[in-house]
Formats: structure tokens, sequence, C-alpha cells
């Protein structure tokens, strides 16, 4: 049931992390607020901070902040590719500062449980203007003698040579992908995802991730399915493309791809090893790898790939990101779990959205639990309660008390059977059958509570249970006596009610078959009260005992009127 | 030709020193700060080495950092880029993101592990390094 799910810890890491990185955020603008312009590190650090917000406010669904972060993460790019020279330094710092105070302020909103609902647009208006001026001030600004000289500059430190040796640099980047031993196999997998479904980027990682588990190497195409929403239609229009390097046999691959409801359709082709490399750098996934002697190192491709954050701290960052993406996917099968489960629809409840559904089943167990409780049972976990109610129904059969030759009436063990507990009140010994006793106690200190009946002295505390004390005599309408160090507490139970008897003296357990009990005198007693309590009489050598029925001891009714005040 | 190794697990750093040597003079460090000080002492005795080879996943420091470091290094010494040394960075980390940044901070080849020794040697060819 909802109730269940601890979201705050998804929440809660999202809120902590992104204030986090607000302070720092905050922090880098109060030291560069002087200086001419934001030096290199700090312009990365703004922008990183901008693209993590930007990608987890995303995945929780926050658009107000996510909007706001990806306009401020778009100047910061442009300023961090572009190097344009004279940004007007006060003007942007103002732009950070608003941008910092907007996402704190959704932020202390969600905290405080109420929607982040600010209104972004006209801040996002003010940043997309900023951004546009710069733009169009460094195009118009390239031949200004001041930046022609920092050119310079930058060749003398770099490369000697000039543009020449930059070429040979770009163009040497190779990648070498792992070695594939004999088991190795190469896939080329494409996904077709069920075009209702919403967040298909999420499914797609979901498998990649699986897959990740079991892979050598693996490239997918589209590549960027976390931070942009673009992919979502790719996705859906063209297939998700996985390209796999796994020494799993096709079965195992298929096996550890356990279809969900999701997967419309899972294509699967074994390729060579030369086939996978090509198909990589077709797609422009990757650049070529090492190449045979003779060919051509194509250089890095970088032009229409949208830059993800890098810097050493990035890996840190996709791994938090990556652990969200997980949570929300798994909650959302188990979701669907639910709201799929054909024997819940059978039962007739509504199952649109899940939430309803956990309302519905809530309500029932609800129900369940007051009539249970309305028959004197108690509620115990769901599993059991057909047990329960069954042994409640079983209590209740009993309740009706038949008269005391009638031995069915007492389920005990053979051991038990005749078996009484006896103890002195006064001058008459009474006896107890001994399965109705739980413990003997030594008189401890007794809470006396207002409004209980007189023969009640009060209650005591026994293992977290509040269990009332009878005083004995005074039930049998003799005077109460002081307790001395003889006084004990005999805890009986029946029914699933608990009483303590404080008698003055406990004695021997003894046992007296059925042929040695008598009926109840039916004088005796100047009032005849206890003539209620005493339900036989039994015979133990020369003298006699009084056996007692607790269940006389205390009326039903008192005793829930009883268990009410307490 | 002068090659400097950084990898923290013995039996790699066997397996690579052995396959390394056959290209040059192979000297060997077992973190990334051990790396970084081995480039500046070369640099300063002017026998820089030609190419490095770093781990990615190492204590003290990863890959990353000490690629970070010594291209910082050839920078302050302004050595040209003709002259910097080639980065091999081996790892068993393959995703996208890590090959990026990799190259991002100034690295050459980027492979994954197991090696693929014939794939390095061409590598190492078209680099020039070898013939």
């Amino acid at each position: 049931m909802a109730e269940e799910w601890n979201t705050e810890d998804m929440l809660g890491t999202y809120l902590f992390e992104n204030t986090q990185l607000l302070e720092n955020l905050q922090e880098i603008v109060l030291e560069q607020q002087d200086a001419d312009c934001f030096d290199e590190d700090s312009i990365n650090e703004i922008f990183r901070a901008m693209h993590t917000i930007k990608g987890s406010s995303a995945i929780m669904a926050f658009d107000g902040i996510t909007k706001t972060a990806h306009k401020l993460e778009d100047i910061f790019y442009f300023l961090r590719e572009s190097h344009p020279q004279n940004v007007p330094h006060m003007e942007l710092i103002t732009h950070v500062l608003d941008v910092e105070d907007f996402i704190s302020g959704e932020l202390n909103k969600i905290q405080d449980g109420d929607k982040a609902d600010g209104d972004c647009e006209p801040l996002i208006a003010e940043l997309d203007a900023f951004l546009n001026k710069i733009k169009t001030d460094q195009e118009n600004t390239p031949e200004s003698a001041p930046q022609q000289e920092k050119n310079i500059q930058i060749n003398l430190d770099d490369t000697p040579a000039g543009e020449e040796d930059a070429q040979v640099k770009d163009e040497q980047h190779i990648y070498i992908p792992p070695k594939a031993s004999e088991n190795s196999h190469f896939y080329l997998m494409k996904v077709t995802y069920h075009p209702e479904l919403e967040l298909v980027n999420i499914h797609a990682f979901k498998l990649v991730h699986k897959l990740k588990a079991i892979a050598e190497n693996i490239r997918f195409f589209p590549q960027d399915i976390l931070t942009t929403d673009d992919s979502v239609q790719k996705i859906l229009d063209d297939g998700f493309q996985v390209f796999l390097h796994t020494d799993k046999t096709e079965k195992e691959l298929r096996e550890s791809i356990s279809l969900g409801y999701d997967i419309k359709q899972l294509t699967i082709t074994e390729c060579t090893q030369k086939e996978f490399e090509e198909s990589l750098v077709n797609m422009g996934v990757v650049v070529k790898t090492a190449p045979a002697p003779g060919d051509f190192v194509i250089p890095l491709k970088n032009a229409d790939k949208e830059e993800t954050a890098v810097s050493p701290a990035a890996p840190a960052d996709a791994g938090r990101l990556e652990k969200l993406v997980d949570l929300t996917v798994r909650l959302e099968c188990l979701e669907a779990a639910v709201i799929q489960n054909p024997d819940l629809k059978a039962e007739g409840l509504k199952l649109d959205r899940f939430e309803e559904a956990a309302c519905q089943m809530s309500a029932v167990f609800s129900d369940l639990k007051q009539e249970i409780a309305a028959l004197g049972g108690v509620f115990p976990k769901a599993e059991k309660v057909e047990k329960q109610i069954n042994e409640t129904l079983q209590q209740i059969a009993v309740t009706a008390e038949p008269e005391f030759e009638d031995e069915e009436e007492d389920d005990e063990s053979e051991t038990l059977k005749d078996k009484y507990m006896t103890f002195q009140s006064g001058n008459e010994y009474f006896g107890l059958k001994i399965s109705y006793v739980t413990e003997v106690i030594i008189y401890q200190e007794i809470t006396e509570f207002p409004e209980s009946p007189d023969y009640i002295k009060g209650i005591i505390h026994l293992r977290g249970k509040v269990v009332p004390i009878i005083d004995v005599r005074v039930r049998f309408g003799q005077e109460s006596l002081d307790c001395n160090d003889k006084t004990c507490i005999i805890v009986i139970s029946y029914r699933d009610h608990m009483v303590g008897l404080m008698v003055e003296r406990i004695a021997e357990v003894v046992e007296i078959p059925k042929e040695k009990l008598l009926p109840p005198p039916k004088v005796g007693w100047s009032d005849g009260m206890h003539n209620q309590y005493v339900r036989a009489v039994g015979k133990v050598g020369d003298s006699i005992k009084l056996l007692i029925d607790p269940r006389r001891l205390v009326s039903e009714e008192e005793m829930t009127a009883m268990e009410q005040i307490m | 030709m002068r090659i400097l190794l950084a990898e923290d697990d013995y039996a790699t750093r066997k397996f690579m020193s052995g396959f390394l040597s056959q290209y040059g003079e192979c000297d060997v460090t077992v973190d990334g700060m051990e790396a970084v000080d081995a480039y500046m002492m070369a640099l300063e005795d002017e026998e820089p080495y030609d190419l490095v080879c770093l781990d990615i996943m190492m204590p003290v420091m990863d890959g990353y950092q000490a690629l970070a470091g010594i291209r910082k290094m050839e920078k302050a010494y302004h050595i040209p880029a003709k002259k910097q040394a080639k980065v091999i960075m081996a790892t068993a980390l393959n995703e996208q993101q890590n090959v990026d940044m990799a190259f991002e901070l100034g690295c050459t080849v980027y492979s994954g592990k197991p090696i693929d020794e014939q794939k390095f040697e061409q590598a190492l060819k078209s680099l020039g390094m070898i013939d």
C-alpha cells in the first residue's frame, strides 16, 4: 500500500544534493563578483551544477526548475565553448543569483510539501535575451585588437607550429574496445516499445542498466537518454538500438532481459566483431577503433552531440542520477504489476490509478479490522485473519455457560486436569483451576485508578500489559486486609482477559478428582453473594476448598467496561 | 622509446610491463600520484616519457587526475603539442562518458580491458611511435 513506500529517501536526496549545489554556486559567485569575468574553473563548475540540477529535476518532474537550470546551463555552455570577451559581468552575476533564488525558492516549497509552482517564464525570457545578446556581441567583434593579442598568446603557449599541430592533436583519438575472447558474442539489438508508453527513455535506460551487468562493451543509440526529451521521440519512432559485446549466449541474453510489459518487440541479431565495430563507427557512436595499417584515423565526432558534463566529478553525479532513475523504474514496474493484476480486477477494485487501488485496498482492510474487533478479536497480520476469526468464533461459542457438571467446557490437557491452585482469603481456602493461572507474582505496587468497582484494587503493569487487580476479600464481601509479605497476586487469564487476584496467602497445588467435587453450598454466607463465584466445592483430605470460576469473578460486561476505562 | 606505466593491480601490472617492454624502456608506478611525480622527474632530467599508460581506477589519485596533472605540467613547461607524451588509458570502464572525459582531458588512446594486443600495436603504429 502506498503508505509503505518511503519516497522520502529519493526526494530527500534530491533536495539535499541540489541545495548543496546551489550553496556552492552562491559561494563561487560571491568570490568572483569583483573580478572582470568568471574564470574557466568557475564557468565549468557553474555549468556542471546546472547540468546536474537540470537532470535530477527532470527525473523528479519539477519542470520549472528543469527549464531554468537548462537555460543557465546553455549560457555557461556558450561561455565555456566560445570564450566570448567583454561579457557584462555584473549582469551575468545578477542572472546567476536570480536563478539560484528561484530554484532555492522552489526547493523550499517542495520541502514544505507544497507544489513547485513558481513561474519560471519571466526569468527564462531574461536569460534568453542575455544569451542572445552575448552571442551577437561576440559575432560583431571578432577582429578587435585585444582579442587578437590574446589569440597569439595562446598559440605561443600551446603550439608553436600553430594550426597544423592542433589538427594533429584533434585527430589522434583512438578507442580500442575490450579484447574479444573465444566466448565473445556480438549482438545488435533493436527494441521497440509500446507507442502509448510514457518515459520510454527511462525504460531504455533500465534495459541498458540491466545489460551492463553482463556486457563487456555496450553502446546504444540514441546516446543521451537521460537528460533530453528528444530521445523519447527517437526511440518511439526508430526503436532503441543496443550494441552489445558479451560472452553470454543469445539464450542467456534473452533470459536476462525479462521482457516486461513495456517492450513490444525485441530483435537480437548476432554479428561478427568486425561488423559490430563497423556499425559503431557508422552510427558515429565512437571513434574508429585502432585502425589496421593504411587506415585513416577518423577524428572524434563532437559536432551534433550534446556535451555531457565533463570533469573528474561527473561519474559520481551519474551514479546518483542512475540510482534515482533505477528506483523510479522499479517502482513503476511494481505499480504496473498491481494495476494490471487480473485477480484484483476480478474483485471489482477500480484500478485505473495506483493511488486509487491503494485506497480501496486500505478500505477493505479497515472494514475487516472493524468486524473482527466487534467480535472481540485482536487484528493480527493479514494472513492470519481467517485463523483468528475461527478462534474468536470458538470463544464465543464457549460463552454460553453450562452447569459445572458439564466438563467439556474447559478444554484442558491431561496433565493439568483436576489440578487446582489453592489460596487463602480470610478463613476460607479457595481453589482455582490451574489452567487459568498464568503466573503468580509477589505483591507489587498497585496503581489505583478511580471509577473502578470497589473490588478492583487497582492496576499493575505486567510486561507491557495493564492488568486489573481484584481484591478477593472485597469481592467476597469481606473487608480488605492490608498487604503483607505473604500477599501475592495470582495472574489468571481467560478469554483474552488478564486479571490479577490479590490474595493473602498462596497454598499448594492440589489435585481434586471429579468424584470429590460437590456442588456449591446454597447457603452459608451472610449475603449469599459468593455463591455465584464458587462453582464447586472440593474435598481435599479433611479440608474443603471452594473452587472459583474466574469467569464469574468478573462478569463479561464489567470486564469490557473496565478494559475500556483502562 | 620511454614508457611510463601506472597500474595498481599487481597481476595487471606484471602483464602490462611485460607487454610494454617490447616497445621500449618501461618504468612502473602503482598509483596516479607516483606517475605524476615520475613524469615530473623525467621532465626535469630532460628525458621525458614518450608514452604514458594509465589505469583509471587507482588509489590516491585516479587516472583522470593523473592525466590532468601531466597535461598541466606539460603546459607549465611549455612543451609543444608534438612533443607531448601520448597517453593511453586502459581500463575496464567502458561507458561513453568515461571515454569522452578521457579524451577531453587529453588522452590519446582509450582501451577497454582486457587489452587487445593486436589493436594496441596497430594504434601505436598509427601514432608513429613504432614502425
